[in-house]
């Protein structure tokens, strides 16, 4: 009897031992998912494309970010959006209109608001969480041999600041993203975000492409592409002000 | 017959003390149900005005999505060709168009998730006298002005007051972000909870502008000359001529608000309880006078029909005594029921609770109530109490007819 158990116990060792080293290389998988296109500080110019029932139009647009904490975007184009502002430094977001020449602070009452007439909320702006820290994970799929895909299940941690009831990640074998769905409370997917277009930029790959789709509203999107993209620039941190915001 | 008519006439006197009382409670009753009727006329007259004047019309016109949706998108186009096109009509009393939206408002410490009426500013006041119920400042004036009128409740949570500035911020129809400057012009007391507390106008053109949305409206307010069915018939097809074959749907506001509708039908039907309730009181206590002074009189029938009179002449005698004390009760009822409705017209019933006004939906009705007398309301109690009576005696004539005149001398 205790031999039995005793190969049993053996035959389980080889399982236990892969899964743990699955969760640091899963750990580090979801780290580099939250931190793509993104480096502890990047400047990037994007142009977005954003199509409705009602609307389709193209912005260009450029971003500066330090880290998670800090980000600032302005509108280059169009004409009659351009020097449009937004803010973010913590969970605080505030928009600058030129045209008025006045900066409103975004109440917390209208986070779920769109952004700029995107599909994106202003929620998505300043939401904090990492798939890496405020889920917990499954994996449903993984690649072998450098052929399939990861397919990672996630529930967010019951202390999470999180508002989906699940997210699907599907990662290629080389590390880069291919889309998160995003499920609510009672399972339903409630948008996609798809990545695209992999090349390489300020020497890295990533993916140039983010499509955002609502699953309510068939036919529309939101597609951001990086036209380009500097990482580790020196950005001095009176950028995140107000009064650089003017 | 009209030896009739003057015993008749002698019998309503012979026992003056019943036939006063009789006769005082019909008139009580012809005056309560004057007042009350014109009372109750005046209330419904008031929320009509009220409903139809501040928030429905009596016509509407809407993008077909729009009542379902109430999305920005959804617009009727050339509003102001089919304002104007509205007015040249003799069956429109008025018309006020408007557009709405969502935006953020405020200064830079302070920001509110507001709705935007936009309103073309003269229309707007002939419609619903938003004027007189500002408590500063002064009404929206021209189009480009950029001014803002706020809800009081509103402008307290921005802490602004006029000539102050705010910004709006919107997600304008073609996918921007509009956003402009006003400068508070006035500062409003709507009575509509909702206005009031997260409710700015503005001019629609100004409006227009914000959301990329240029002479474009959700909807045409049109009021007809009157509230009768008539005149509603008459403004929905004027309105439809002047929408011609626009993308928009005309709909009356029974259509738009039938809760509503079904509150004004109960009127008429409240109404008709009432009054039925008052001509039964009324003819009961017909028929127990006269059914009194019948029976008394039993001596009296059968030597008249001894002496020749015909059972329908005795029908014919007691329904004339109705007649006679029917005529005098319904005219000391008018003259109390004038009276009544005067009183009522004038002054009023005051419904405050705690000197607040009362709501209606969302609106905040006016606590003191004035009777409003329309010929309806005088004609239908007199008739109908005079009716009544009539009525009530025609069992006491016939037990009066039936009297045999053997039986009636003898028990005498």
């Amino acid at each position: 009897m205790k031999t039995v158990l005793s190969s049993l116990l053996l035959l389980l060792l080889p399982v236990v031992a892969s899964a743990q080293e699955t969760a640091a290389e899963i750990e580090a998988l979801l780290r580099k998912t939250d931190d793509v296109a993104r480096g502890d500080s990047s400047i990037a110019t994007m142009e977005m494309h954003v199509k409705t029932a009602s609307y389709e139009r193209t912005m260009k647009m450029k971003a500066w970010a330090q880290g998670t904490d800090r980000t600032l975007v302005r509108i280059l184009e169009p004409a009659k959006d351009a020097g449009i502002a937004t803010l973010k430094v913590d969970e605080n977001l505030w928009n600058y209109l030129p045209k008025v020449d006045r900066t409103m602070k975004i109440p917390s009452g209208m986070m779920g608001g769109s952004w700029m007439g995107s599909h994106f909320t202003n929620d998505d702006l300043v939401q904090e969480s990492r798939l890496s820290e405020d889920f917990t994970w499954t994996v449903d799929a993984r690649p072998s041999g450098g052929e399939g895909q990861w397919t990672i299940a996630l529930v967010p941690k019951p202390e999470a600041p999180v508002v989906w009831g699940k997210v699907v990640v599907e990662i290629r074998a080389d590390e880069l993203p291919i889309r998160t769905t995003y499920y609510d409370e009672k399972g339903k997917v409630v948008r996609t975000m798809a990545f695209e277009d992999y090349a390489a930029m300020d020497g890295r790959t990533v993916p140039r492409v983010m499509r955002l789709t609502p699953a309510d509203k068939p036919g529309e999107f939101t597609e951001m592409r990086y036209v380009e993209l500097d990482f580790g620039a020196d950005i001095p941190t009176s950028t995140f002000t107000l009064q650089a915001l003017k | 017959m009209s030896t009739l008519l003057a015993m008749a006439w002698r019998n309503v006197f012979r026992n003056v003390r019943r036939s006063l009382l009789t006769a005082t409670a019909m008139a009580l009753a012809v005056a309560i149900v004057m007042g009350i009727g014109a009372l109750q006329h005046g209330m419904f007259d008031q929320m009509r005005d009220l409903m139809i004047g501040e928030k429905l019309g009596h016509v509407q016109v809407q993008h077909p999505d729009y009542p379902v949706g109430r999305r920005l998108h959804d617009t009727v186009p050339e509003a102001g060709a089919v304002v104007e096109a509205l007015e040249r009509e003799p069956g429109v009393a008025r018309v006020a168009s408007r557009l709405f939206g969502s935006a953020l408002l405020g200064t830079e410490r302070k920001t509110e998730g507001v709705q935007l009426h936009g309103v073309d500013p003269v229309r707007e006041d002939a419609l619903r006298d938003i004027s007189e119920k500002l408590t500063a400042g002064s009404w929206l004036g021209e189009a480009g002005a950029h001014g803002i009128v706020l809800g009081d409740e509103l402008a307290r949570k921005l802490e602004v007051q006029v000539g102050g500035e705010l910004v709006a911020v919107t997600q304008a129809a073609d996918g921007s972000m509009g956003n402009e400057l006003y400068t508070v012009v006035g500062i409003v007391d709507t009575g509509s909870p909702s206005v009031d507390r997260a409710g700015a106008f503005l001019h629609r053109a100004d409006l227009g502008e914000l959301l990329v949305l240029p002479d474009q409206v959700h909807e045409i307010v049109v009021v007809a000359r009157d509230h009768s069915d008539a005149a509603l018939a008459v403004a929905l097809e004027a309105t439809q001529g002047a929408v011609g074959d626009r993308e928009a749907t005309v709909r009356s506001w029974k259509e738009v608000d039938p809760s509503t509708a079904q509150i004004f039908d109960f009127q008429a039907i409240s109404q008709w309880i009432l009054m039925f309730f008052f001509y039964g009181v009324s003819g009961v206590g017909v028929v127990n006078t006269l059914l009194m002074s019948v029976l008394e009189r039993t001596r009296e029938f059968g030597v008249m029909r001894a002496i020749g009179l015909r059972p329908t002449g005795v029908v014919a005698l007691v329904v004339l005594e109705a007649v006679v004390l029917g005529t005098f009760a319904v005219l000391g009822g008018a003259v109390l029921g004038g009276l009544f409705d005067l009183y009522l017209v004038q002054v009023g019933v005051d419904f405050s609770v705690h000197g607040e006004g009362f709501a209606f939906g969302d609106l905040t009705m006016d606590p003191v109530v004035h009777a409003h007398v329309t010929p309806t309301n005088v004609w239908q109690p007199i008739a109908g109490i005079f009716g009544f009576s009539v009525l009530a005696a025609i069992w006491p004539a016939v037990r009066a007819a039936r009297i045999q005149t053997i039986d009636a001398l003898r028990e005498a």
